[in-house]
């Protein structure tokens, strides 16, 4: 496959940054998208020029370190995959690609492709947690969880903190991330201690970094590589109600 | 001079030496434990479980990643599961039997007092990631599930899908991130422990490249802890993430920790094969699959360029239910994996020509036996992995897999305290070497990983921390400038070599580093030889004198730069691949993951030689272009009986 | 545990001040329908209903007051957020945002919720003028009164069949209602959504649901113009 790569260049978080244009030739289309873009950074580096650089790790869709935006897609064009799982075989032949980092301004862009994340982490470090100590704890059977309810938690669990929701939302808003580790903790009895702390503080968190309000567009949930659905979303608003209703956490 | 191996083994019955030891060991006051700073390097199972722990009991930690955020670790990516000696099944688990089937396992090359405390701790694991909120799979009636994995006879694997790495790290992540925000742990988040300081013998901080501005920063600390993974990427093409890498540990060792069996590799044998020139990164396929998929290929190597479908079953060999009617599918990896290249060694490999360099895992019969949506609840995500990757469906074919670079059973030396050869430099998780032996279990590294960090480490740490006297230690004492000026230079050669200088690559790090790969593959790799092992030795440095000399790493070390990080970790696998080598070609018999073909039953298994090999191999770093000494740790077994493994 | 105050200034309590203010609202746009609905008679119902309603007198000033306040709030609050909104990206995408369909609802309409709206506020208050205080009216219109039930009223009906009778002012209308209707597409099931009334079974037909409801104001309203203007060709 031949194809032309139009990937934003930028030198750090306060240069402008630009699209240039590099051909890339003679692809497998078994490639994967980073397979490709590796073979790009080659070809760039053997003519003795900076490579375009961008993140990656496991490359199997689970370590959320990998997030492009597509032809303005965050994790391209297929649903329910991170960057990684992308293969050649989902573009076509003398298809022009643009490449784009993940834009918010809660995102500094680092170098090209790379950007900031740790908007999130303070969010997970707000309240996303159960507070419990290291240390002897219940027998794990202790207490039931019906398995449906498990099933739901994990679904919400799921996340990987890449940020595509915030990348494919119009408004670059973090709700959808934000209500996935509020609702797996509120759908789990070890969750309802600090409920309404958590939702207060993680809520908090998130307009403090300057992310945007969520509009219902949905394109978080489309976007997402674990299908985080919009659901989530409900959850949370509900939660906030919650605890704006009941005065303190019972348990 | 050689070191001195102490592992520091408590005295007493095997069942009471933990609880001896904890009941003997130091204790720091809780106002005293506020005036030591630890620093652990990584945050997978090991460091952030560590990491968190330590600051709730009120250490001042500094947690260090190299990723952008500390839930990124390679852990993360870890599927199938976690044992626990639980025993809900009640099929008879109990910690014996996660003791012996691990030292077993093992090919008995590990501590049996380490891996007894493993089994005992297994339990408690699972108590403390339900309590964290750890969406655990479940059975209907609320209660948690289990399933088999390879190497045992009953059920104790706990799992959450295919993602228990995610599930488990995430909750590690989440008490490490609550230390955060109380301030009991300062996070450094992209930034790359590149030597450690040592002061009057002690590990007393380390430097660490800020992977943003490429600035050379210093932290001095009391104590250190290794929690940062194995080497598996040394050989280029395996199932470790891109980042894993070897080099934090490497830089201990050259500070003088004893690296330890560093020829125990795991080979995976669930894979999805290797595919063209281009490729960057193995897949998993968990071992979970093993449960309920059966491995075969056909009979004739005629037969091996059909359908798969197409080929009945009479002409189908179940080669692992064929040799081990006991285990079944269910053998250990080595075993699995071994078996894997026997049958392509014989030319029966299916996949594509001319290698055919795959094997069967067919879930045809599951599905007939218990219903499609039975399997895709269990296996459904890593169906959908498959699927993406190989654009077939695992529901209609078979699916082809073939072994791959997993897990380093070696890595640094630790007492049973964890500590390393260098005083106050503790290991932990994948980093160290105590607890696998030759060759890991499924779903143990999971729970050795939080075993260490959840409940030894932090325990172990204050014996040191309460009994050494630990002077104050500013960063700019000596120690700390000879460690930067070292790093500066290793940058330099980098940036100066001449294929950097001519303004065009001569040789990209990808280049060289494929190279490496392949050698240590084909001479380090499944089966091993004499004559490949030399060969190994012989290359690998040519090798790395190529790149010391015509690697192109282009822009400055002062700012982001991926190639430059990438090109500092490879410069050090040159000098770890030697190391596996080295060992490989001295053990001189087979032992797990180390198959050397000289050493093989009549039956082409693994043939240990219990009476020169029962030890570990210390390797001790005695300076730049010398050779490394040997040190050797005898394994004492006082309650297993040393066999030939068998599974059948 | 949440203060009101701080809970309705964060990203969730705005949301949910522009949902329960746009139910209102909905609320008011199905009365009025309701009520408007007998322009499709011959005049005479529409002024009795016109007539009751001005005789409500304080009551009707409480009731305007506060549909006015509910109509500030919604249009304050929207404005704040879309200026938050537009400074979480101060660099735009490049190559335009495309969506992956699916579960999501990108499309030009929940994308464009302030240039819907927008519209609407002009759209009002040029009705208001025009309807309730006859500003585009002519002096006879609003000088005509009519007998119902023997006392003295305005002529609405009257006001109404002037200024349909004019197709610039049934463009206007009718144009305007298709805003509405786009307006309603998204805002229906998005109040819902915003206030956490929703879960995976409810969200499908909320959405659904949001488009009949976008269809029938949207029809039923700019019917009427339509209806005006033929019925009273060559009159």
């Amino acid at each position: 496959m031949n194809l032309t790569l139009r990937v934003w260049k930028q030198d750090g978080p306060d240069s402008a940054g630009r699209l240039v244009d590099y051909p890339v030739t003679d692809i497998d289309p078994n490639a994967s998208f980073l397979e490709m873009m590796d073979i790009l950074n080659e070809q760039i580096m053997k003519e003795g020029n900076d490579p375009i650089e961008f993140e990656s790790d496991c490359r199997e869709g689970i370590c959320g370190t990998c997030g492009l935006v597509i032809n303005g897609q965050a994790h391209g064009p297929k649903r329910a995959v991170a960057t990684c799982q992308l293969y050649m075989r989902d573009f076509h032949d003398g298809q022009v690609i643009t490449v784009e980092p993940w834009r918010a301004d809660s995102f500094p862009v680092i170098k090209d492709l790379v950007v900031d994340r740790a908007a999130l982490d303070r969010i997970i470090s707000a309240g996303g947690y159960i507070s419990v100590r290291t240390g002897p704890k219940p027998d794990a059977n202790a207490t039931p969880i019906a398995k449906d309810k498990a099933d739901h938690a994990f679904d919400m669990a799921a996340c990987i903190g890449c940020g595509a929701c915030v990348a494919a939302c119009p408004n670059a808003s973090a709700s959808l991330f934000t209500s996935a580790k509020v609702s797996h903790m509120a759908l789990l009895p070890q969750g309802q201690v600090e409920r309404s702390r958590r939702v207060k503080r993680m809520v908090d968190q998130m307009d403090h970094e300057g992310f945007g309000n969520c509009s219902n567009i949905g394109e978080c949930s489309a976007a997402c590589p674990k299908k985080i659905p919009l659901e989530s979303i409900a959850r949370m608003k509900r939660e906030y109600l919650r605890a704006v209703v009941i005065p303190n956490d019972a348990s | 001079m050689a070191i001195e191996l102490n592992g520091k083994i408590p005295d007493g019955p095997l069942e009471e030496k933990w609880d001896r030891h904890k009941a003997k060991i130091k204790v720091v006051s809780p106002a005293n434990k506020r005036k030591f700073t630890v620093i652990v390097v990584g945050t997978g199972l090991g460091g952030a479980s560590a990491a968190a722990s330590m600051a709730e009991m009120g250490y001042n930690v500094k947690s260090f990643c190299i990723h952008d955020s500390p839930r990124r670790a390679h852990s993360i990516a870890a599927q199938g599961g976690i044992n626990s000696t639980k025993n809900y099944p009640n099929d008879g688990d109990s910690v014996w039997r996660l003791f012996y089937d691990t030292i077993k396992g093992g090919d008995y090359r590990s501590r049996e007092a380490n891996v007894y405390r493993l089994a005992q701790c297994s339990a408690s694991i699972i108590d403390q990631a339900v309590a964290q909120g750890v969406p655990f799979a479940r059975e209907y009636g609320g209660e948690l599930a289990n399933r088999s994995f390879g190497g045992a006879l009953v059920s104790r694997t706990f799992y959450a899908r295919g993602q228990t790495g995610q599930q488990l790290l995430l909750g590690a992540y989440s008490a490490l991130m609550r230390q955060v925000d109380e301030g009991g742990v300062e996070l450094f988040a992209r930034r790359e422990m590149v030597d450690l300081v040592v002061v009057d013998g002690k590990a007393r901080g380390i430097i660490t490249r800020n992977l943003v501005t490429g600035e050379l920063e210093r932290h001095t600390a009391d104590a250190v802890v290794l929690a940062s993974g194995g080497y598996g990427r040394v050989y280029f093409l395996s199932t470790n993430a891109w980042n894993s890498n070897g080099s934090a540990a490497w830089r201990c060792h050259r500070r003088g920790a004893a690296f330890a069996n560093p020829c125990y590799v795991q080979i995976h044998p669930t894979c999805i094969p290797v595919k063209g020139e281009q490729q960057s990164k193995l897949t998993l396929m968990s071992e979970s699959l093993r449960n309920d998929g059966r491995v075969w290929v056909p009979k004739t190597r005629q037969d091996s360029l059909a359908n798969a479908h197409n080929i009945d079953v009479s002409k189908r060999d179940y080669y692992l239910e064929r040799r081990y009617p006991s285990f079944g599918n269910l053998v250990p990896r080595d075993v699995a994996s071994r078996n894997a290249k026997m049958m392509t060694d014989k030319g029966l490999g299916v996949g594509p020509e001319p290698q055919r360099l795959a094997v069967y895992l067919d879930f045809r019969d599951a599905i007939d036996r218990l219903g499609v949506h039975k399997i895709d609840e269990r296996y459904g995500n890593l169906f959908d992995i498959y699927k993406e990757i190989t654009d077939d469906d695992p529901h209609q074919v078979p699916m082809k897999i073939y072994p791959a670079v997993h897990y380093t059973m070696g890595g640094l030396w630790v007492d049973y305290n964890l500590m390393t050869t260098i005083p106050g430099l503790y290991a932990v998780g994948e980093a160290n070497f105590s607890d696998h032996g030759a060759n890991r279990l499924g779903a143990s590294a999971l729970m050795q990983g939080l075993c260490d960090g959840y409940f030894v480490l932090p325990y172990t740490i204050g014996d040191y921390l309460g009994s050494e006297e630990l002077k104050p230690v500013k960063t700019t004492h000596d120690a700390f400038n000879e460690a930067v000026d070292s790093v500066q230079k290793r940058v330099n050669v980098l940036l100066d070599s001449k294929g950097t200088r001519s303004g065009k690559a001569r040789h990209t790090v990808l280049e060289l580093y494929r190279e490496l790969g392949l050698t240590m593959w084909d001479n380090v790799g499944m089966a091993r030889t004499e004559e490949g092992l030399k060969s190994a030795l012989q290359k690998i440095p040519e090798i790395k004198q190529k790149f010391e000399e015509t690697v192109f790493v282009p822009g400055s070390s002062d700012s982001f730069n991926k190639t430059l990080e990438l090109g500092m970790r490879v410069h050090d696998f040159f000098e770890i691949g030697e190391l596996m080598a080295r060992d490989a070609l001295h053990r001189d018999e087979s032992a797990g993951g180390h198959f050397r073909e000289e050493h093989q039953t009549a039956e082409g298994e693994a043939l240990r030689d219990d009476e020169d090999f029962s030890y570990v191999a210390a390797w001790e770093w005695k300076g730049e272009g010398k050779e490394h000494e040997l040190n050797k740790e005898n394994l004492v077994f006082e309650n297993v009986k040393l066999t030939q493994r068998s599974y059948k | 545990m949440v203060p009101l105050k701080k809970a309705l200034s964060s990203s969730l309590g705005k949301k949910y001040l522009m949902a329960v203010s746009g139910i209102a609202l909905m609320g008011f746009i199905v009365t009025h329908l309701l009520g408007n609905l007998q322009l499709y008679g011959d005049g005479v119902a529409f002024n009795v209903y016109a007539k009751g309603l001005h005789d409500l007198g304080p009551l009707l000033w409480v009731a305007e007051i506060g549909l006015i306040g509910i109509f500030l709030l919604h249009v304050a609050v929207a404005i704040g957020l879309q200026g938050r909104n537009r400074g979480a990206r101060s660099s735009r995408y490049v190559h335009a945002q495309k969506s992956k369909e699916g579960p999501s609802q990108m499309s030009a309409l929940s994308k464009n919720m302030i240039v819907t709206g927008g519209v609407i506020f002009i759209f009002v208050v040029v009705h208001v003028l025009h309807m309730k205080y006859g500003v585009f009216s002519s002096e006879a219109v609003n000088a005509a009164q009519v007998q119902v039930k023997g006392e003295d009223a305005y002529d609405l009906y009257g006001r109404v069949v002037e200024a349909f009778k004019n197709p610039a002012w049934v463009a206007f209308y009718v144009g305007v209602m298709l805003f509405l209707g786009g307006h309603l597409r998204h805002g229906f099931w998005s109040a819902f959504q915003s206030l956490g009334a929703l879960n995976h079974r409810l969200e499908r037909p909320a959405i659904a649901a949001g488009a009949i409801v976008a269809v029938l104001l949207a029809a039923g309203f700019l019917g009427i113009p339509i209806f005006i203007f033929i019925t009273n060709q060559g009159a």
